[in-house]
């Protein structure tokens, strides 16, 4: 065996790559401000105070719904001399993926960027908040010209790790840099300590309510004349709500007996809903008021998606006329092709349907699903369809994405797809949502719902076909494989069924094959192992399964290591690197086991600072490193913990000796590790001690480092981890003790040098 | 010359404790047990002699007595007394500080960790908050 | 207060062990070691702090030199299970949840919630 060929070309590397790092779309009208609308009152104040604060890192704009956030920050960005990046959110953003993604798009409209740096990968359950605040602060900070980012909506982010990371870019913000962050509540900002700073301008529903000169701008622009008193007495009754004067002038000119009463934003939606019944719908055709509260259940519609879920035909022109009358719709793009209801009214109009037609609503969101899923938008459909309850179109369109999602790092999306089945306990019903689930969930580090899901998956009969054409049986097979709850022949066994029923086309017969390769090796046959480990690589590299080869390429280094072929190994280890970083796998956890046997082949070197480096790399991913898939993880840490040795790093050694011990633990059936543990176990009792330090954190320790780095307290910390503050506190001080330091800051500057933190 | 007692004017904590039934008696004695001395009825300038006679300087004594709360682990109100006391006779705060490094050889590690905090917050250092906040950037 | 003194207490309070080291009077820092090796001089260390009732950093700093010295978990709990008759099953309670913590288990109980500091 000679030195394996490099994986050829580097067109053929992008493709190795391609699989596992597709985009999703990104929806354009997100990126740009609502077009503006004729009749907008410009909010000279506001605008002037803007303008006159360019040194300000951040502005917050907080106002309940109908003051106008958007218009102003519409009419800003159209006036400053700032690039303006905007970010219009939805509720798919909460996925720090989807954000960054976004983030990242609208920083390259302004300015190309490097947007490799925006690719993330976040578990459920790990924080990325401190790692994506900086690279979004660094690459600002390279911006040539000042830039606004504008994250508008952003009470529709409730992902603690999207909320935590804007945050921490609030903290962070470069200067010549400006973060404007809207929001109808509390924003995701650390406003106290930044007001403490002089660090924020802050706008809210008093600044934005209406006086009388722009009650006056306003009602004109609706083609209404008042005389001042009566202007007064309108501003006095709504409090300057640009909503409420808004209806009052509609009122005016339907000439209600209501028109100088208008309306008062008090928070309560009854009287609310109760006012636009009587000011705003009653005035509309009912056919038409039938139409709007129908639609209502739309995210963002069309004049097609209308059609569909109304039974009608004419909802194209429909929308582009009600567009033209009044406030009720934004449209979304500039060719008038897209719309979405003002979210004020939108929820109006739904609980005007739900008195209405409630018995309708199921049927609606079942048509929109229909149409979703016929017109290439199936991630609205799956919304859709979980709203009608179809489970089993939400099953066959989550089978349909979830690998393509997870693939692409939009890791917290699909287990929100994936927790609906839990919430509504249909796991059971929907076998192969349950394989798929378990496999994704096991390399995401959640064994305990893998395996829960894994064993439903055993119960199921036969019978689906999962996306890539191959059938439950053999789709079961692969993930007994990768669970190895039987043990090691159990495991060889699965994977040379996997490996010859996996359909044709499948890219997961890489993963197959590297089963049956590692299955071997455990077995202490390296010869057996190392030409199936080659089969491994060549296939993934066809099929662009990314993670299998840098896996593969992994194990074979091991064996090369074995043979006393360092040269080799570290050759094979440095291809395996760069499959993971051209696919983006950075934050890959099972990518760890490459970033292990670097480190060890730089330690044998005497690279100690390439070794470090490596070590680093992969104690950050350790967390996701757990039992779900044991034969990786066990081995990932003893290669870890012989790394260790060669740095004579006996402490760290045996931190991660016994986290392999506890995972042998539960799958003692696994080959030579448990000897290969014992052995490791024993040269480090010749080994003296040592100091303790930053390799002897533990893997509880590593998943509160991400969290250390941001600026949550230690009770906000308990609240993500689920644990007490005691416990962060605790922690938090043990983690302080290993790295030689004495406070939180020190701590943050030693984890970024060490690596922990990553790029 | 004077005997040496230090007098620190400290009156009884004037907030009600809150309806109590029953036990409200016990309760001031448990409290004042907590936070001064046995002497209940003694009036409040008695309740001051946490140093009982002696020919050291008051700076000495008091520092002495610190050393001695380190020994027993004392509470952290304990300390306050005690170093409210070692200020007033004319130590520095880095004295009382010092005070730890000095006593360590011969009550040992544990204790002089244990004392930390408590002695810490009666300088007026907030050990546990200064773990958790970050530097101003 | 000089932050050097600041700094100090933070670290005593976090049972730095070059700081508590520098403490220690010739008498006992250059002191001949023992025939103990260094995994049972750890166990030993332990019993002591559990004896003398310690602070959760100190517990901490010293189980995590046992586990470094080769202890296993159980070792590590039998400290606490040895010592129960002897120091009395109060001190034990005291002290397990700390050493819960250090070996990686949580028990999460209401006695480890934060005790509030008397305070001025």
């Amino acid at each position: 065996m000679g030195v394996v060929e490099s994986p050829g070309e580097p067109a053929t590397q992008s493709d190795a790559a391609s699989w596992f790092a597709p985009t999703f779309l990104l929806e354009e009208s997100k990126l740009h401000p609502p077009p503006p609308r004729p009749g907008t009152v410009r909010r000279a104040a506001l605008l002037d105070r803007l303008l006159a604060s360019p040194d300000v890192p951040v502005v917050s704009i907080v106002a309940p719904p109908g003051y106008g956030k958007s218009a102003l920050l519409t009419q800003w960005a159209g006036e400053t001399p700032r690039g303006v990046a905007w970010v219009s959110i939805e509720r798919e953003d909460n996925d720090p993926a989807v954000l960054l993604a976004y983030v990242a798009a609208a920083l390259d409209r302004l300015q190309p960027i490097d947007l490799d740096v925006f690719h993330t990968r976040a578990p459920p359950g790990t924080s990325v908040a401190a790692t994506v605040a900086r690279r979004v602060a660094a690459t600002l900070a390279g911006m040539a010209d000042p830039v606004a980012l504008v994250l508008d909506h952003t009470e529709l982010l409730h992902n603690h790790q999207c909320r935590d990371a804007i945050a921490e870019l609030a903290v962070h913000v470069p200067p010549t840099v400006q973060l404007v962050v809207a929001s109808r509540g509390v924003p995701p900002a650390p406003l106290a300590s930044l007001r403490a700073r002089g660090a924020v301008v802050e706008i809210g529903a008093d600044d934005l309510a209406m006086d009388e000169a722009e009650a006056r701008l306003l009602l004109e622009g609706a083609g209404v004349e008042l005389a001042d008193t009566e202007v007064a007495e309108l501003v006095r009754h709504t409090e300057g709500w640009p909503v409420g004067l808004y209806l009052a002038s509609l009122a005016v000119k339907s000439g209600s007996r209501r028109s100088t009463a208008g309306f008062t934003f008090n928070g309560d939606d009854r009287l609310m809903a109760d006012y636009l019944r009587t000011e705003l719908l009653s005035r509309v055709p009912r056919g038409r008021v039938s139409f709007l509260t129908r639609t209502s259940v739309l995210e963002r519609m069309c004049g097609p998606l209308c059609d569909a879920v109304v039974d009608g035909t004419r909802s194209g022109r429909l929308l582009e006329a009600l567009e033209g009358s009044d406030l009720l719709l934004v449209p979304l793009d500039s060719r008038r092709e897209w719309y979405r209801y003002h979210r004020l009214f939108q929820q109006l109009l739904r609980t005007e349907l739900a008195q209405r037609e409630a018995g309708v609503v199921v049927r609606l969101h079942s048509r929109a699903a229909a149409w979703c899923e016929a017109n290439g938008l199936p991630e609205m459909a799956i919304t859709h369809a979980q709203a009608a309850g179809d489970a089993d179109q939400v099953a066959r369109l989550v089978t349909d994405r979830a690998l393509a999602a997870y693939a692409g790092g939009r890791l917290e999306t699909v287990d929100r797809w994936f927790q609906w089945f839990d919430d509504h306990q249909l796991i059971e019903h929907y076998p192969s949502v349950a394989v798929l689930g378990a496999a994704l969930r096991a390399f995401m580090g959640q064994a305990a719902s893998a395996e829960r899901w894994a064993a439903v998956a055993e119960r199921a009969s036969d019978g689906a076909t999962l996306p890539d054409g191959s059938t439950m049986e053999i789709w079961r097979a692969q993930l007994r494989g990768f669970l190895c709850r039987k043990g090691l022949g159990q495991m060889r066994r699965d994977a040379e069924i996997a490996r010859d029923g996996l359909a044709p086309g499948s890219q997961w017969r890489a993963s197959a094959l590297l089963m049956e390769g590692v299955s071997w090796l455990l077995d202490g046959e390296p010869e057996r192992a190392d030409p199936i480990l080659l089969q491994a690589v060549e296939v993934g590299l066809d099929f662009g399964a990314a993670p299998a080869v840098a896996a593969a390429l992994a194990e074979r280094a091991i064996v090369a290591i074995e043979r006393g072929e360092w040269g080799d190994a570290e050759t094979l280890a440095d291809q395996g690197l760069a499959i993971l970083r051209d696919g983006h796998l950075d934050d890959y956890g099972p990518g760890a086991i490459v970033h292990a046997v670097v480190a060890r082949t730089a330690a044998h070197r005497g690279d100690v600072s390439r070794a470090r480096e490596s070590l680093g790399h992969a104690a950050r991913l350790r967390p996701q490193l757990t039992y779900a898939v044991p034969f990786l993880a066990v081995q990932t840490l003893l290669e870890l913990g012989r790394a260790y040795l060669a740095l004579a790093d006996a402490a760290g050694a045996r931190v991660v000796l016994r986290e392999a011990g506890a995972i042998l633990r539960r799958r003692p059936d696994l080959g030579r590790l448990p000897r290969e543990a014992e052995e490791l176990r024993s040269t480090l009792d010749t080994l003296r001690v040592g100091s303790v330090g930053a390799s002897s954190l533990t893997t509880a320790e590593l998943r509160l480092v991400p969290l250390l780095s941001t600026h949550l307290s230690f009770r906000e910390i308990g609240e993500r981890l689920h644990v007490s503050r005691h416990t962060v506190k605790t922690q938090a001080i043990s983690i302080y003790r290993k790295l030689g330091v004495s406070s939180r800051s020190e701590a943050i500057e030693r984890v970024q040098a060490i690596g922990l933190l990553g790029q | 010359m004077s005997d040496g007692c230090v007098t620190v004017d400290r009156s009884p904590p004037a907030e009600s404790l809150g309806p109590n039934e029953g036990s409200g008696d016990q309760t001031d004695r448990l409290r004042k047990l907590a936070e001064t001395g046995p002497s209940v009825s003694a009036p409040a300038r008695d309740q001051s002699h946490t140093i009982g006679p002696h020919r050291l300087d008051e700076k000495t004594a008091a520092l002495a007595c610190l050393a001695a709360l380190v020994a027993v682990r004392a509470t952290p109100s304990s300390y306050r007394r005690c170093v409210d006391l070692a200020l007033a006779a004319g130590a520095t705060v880095d004295d009382v500080v010092d005070t730890l490094k000095v006593v360590a050889p011969s009550v040992g590690l544990a204790r002089v960790v244990s004392a930390a905090p408590g002695l810490a917050l009666a300088v007026g250092y907030d050990i546990d908050a200064a773990l958790e906040t970050l530097d101003d950037p | 207060m000089k932050a050097e003194h600041e700094d100090l207490l933070r670290r005593l309070a976090l049972n730095d062990e070059d700081v508590l080291a520098s403490l220690l009077g010739p008498e006992v820092a250059d002191a001949e070691p023992g025939a103990l090796d260094a995994k049972t001089a750890a166990l030993v260390g332990l019993a002591g702090l559990i004896a003398l009732e310690s602070a959760p950093a100190t517990y901490q700093w010293s189980v995590t030199r046992a586990l470094a010295a080769g202890a296993s978990d159980g070792e590590v709990v039998g400290v606490l299970v040895a010592l129960a008759p002897i120091v009395g099953i109060a001190r034990v309670n005291s002290a397990a949840p700390e050493v819960a913590l250090a070996i990686g288990c949580d028990l999460d109980l209401p006695a480890t919630r934060e005790r509030p500091v008397n305070s001025r």
